[in-house]
């Protein structure tokens, strides 16, 4: 799964440790989710898109990998 | 998987007890050896078990839905691993008295949780640190 939470965080410009503290989880959980080693959960989706303030599929889109 | 069958709920401050608990054990071992010259694992794997359950299924610092998932995936290699290390240490030294075809030397099902805890514990930091 593609996930451009990077990119929602410089538009929005807030760093990895500023969005954690916001949804309430670890900076290394952020970074997992940038880097694709982590997968989050759809309540955990739908925080971080509202933090950034952008819609969810804005923010995760599907792979042909993914099918 | 909230409320009653939360997962890793115990309270952070659970891991002391269950270090606690493993000193205990590791002192217990040491004193028998010392008086009884005696290399009883008994209490010490009891009490390790029980630590390891402690420390291993309370929450960490930060308690998100990662490290849930990593906790599981840690547990899900540990469980069949150490039964593989079980199943060898028992072939290799349970042995079978020739004249009486007794059996000696099983591994203890506290044993064989200390193990499978450990390597679920080992495991957990390993793949926490490498993502």
């Amino acid at each position: 799964m593609k996930n451009l939470i990077k990119v929602g965080r410089a538009r929005s410009n807030i760093t990895q440790a500023e969005l954690a503290d916001k949804v309430k989880v670890s900076r290394q959980t952020i970074n997992s989710i940038e880097t694709g080693k982590f997968t989050p959960s759809t309540v955990l989706a739908l925080k971080i898109a509202e933090v950034l303030q952008v819609n969810v599929n804005e923010l995760f889109q599907l792979e042909d990998s993914d099918w | 998987m909230n409320g009653t069958f939360g997962v890793f709920a115990y309270s952070h401050k659970m891991k002391i007890v269950g270090t606690l608990l493993i000193i205990w054990g590791i002192y217990a071992f040491i004193s028998k050896y010392r008086q009884h010259d005696l290399l009883d694992l008994n209490l010490l794997s009891g009490l390790s078990c029980w630590g390891l359950v402690f420390i291993f299924f309370s929450k960490e610092k930060i308690d998100d839905e990662r490290i849930h998932q990593v906790k599981f995936q840690a547990l899900a290699w540990a469980v069949p691993a150490g039964l593989v290390i079980t199943h060898l240490i028992n072939y290799f030294f349970l042995s079978q008295e020739p004249a009486s075809g007794k059996l000696t030397g099983s591994i203890s099902a506290y044993q064989s949780l200390v193990i499978i805890l450990l390597l679920a514990f080992g495991l957990f930091h390993y793949l926490k640190y490498k993502n």
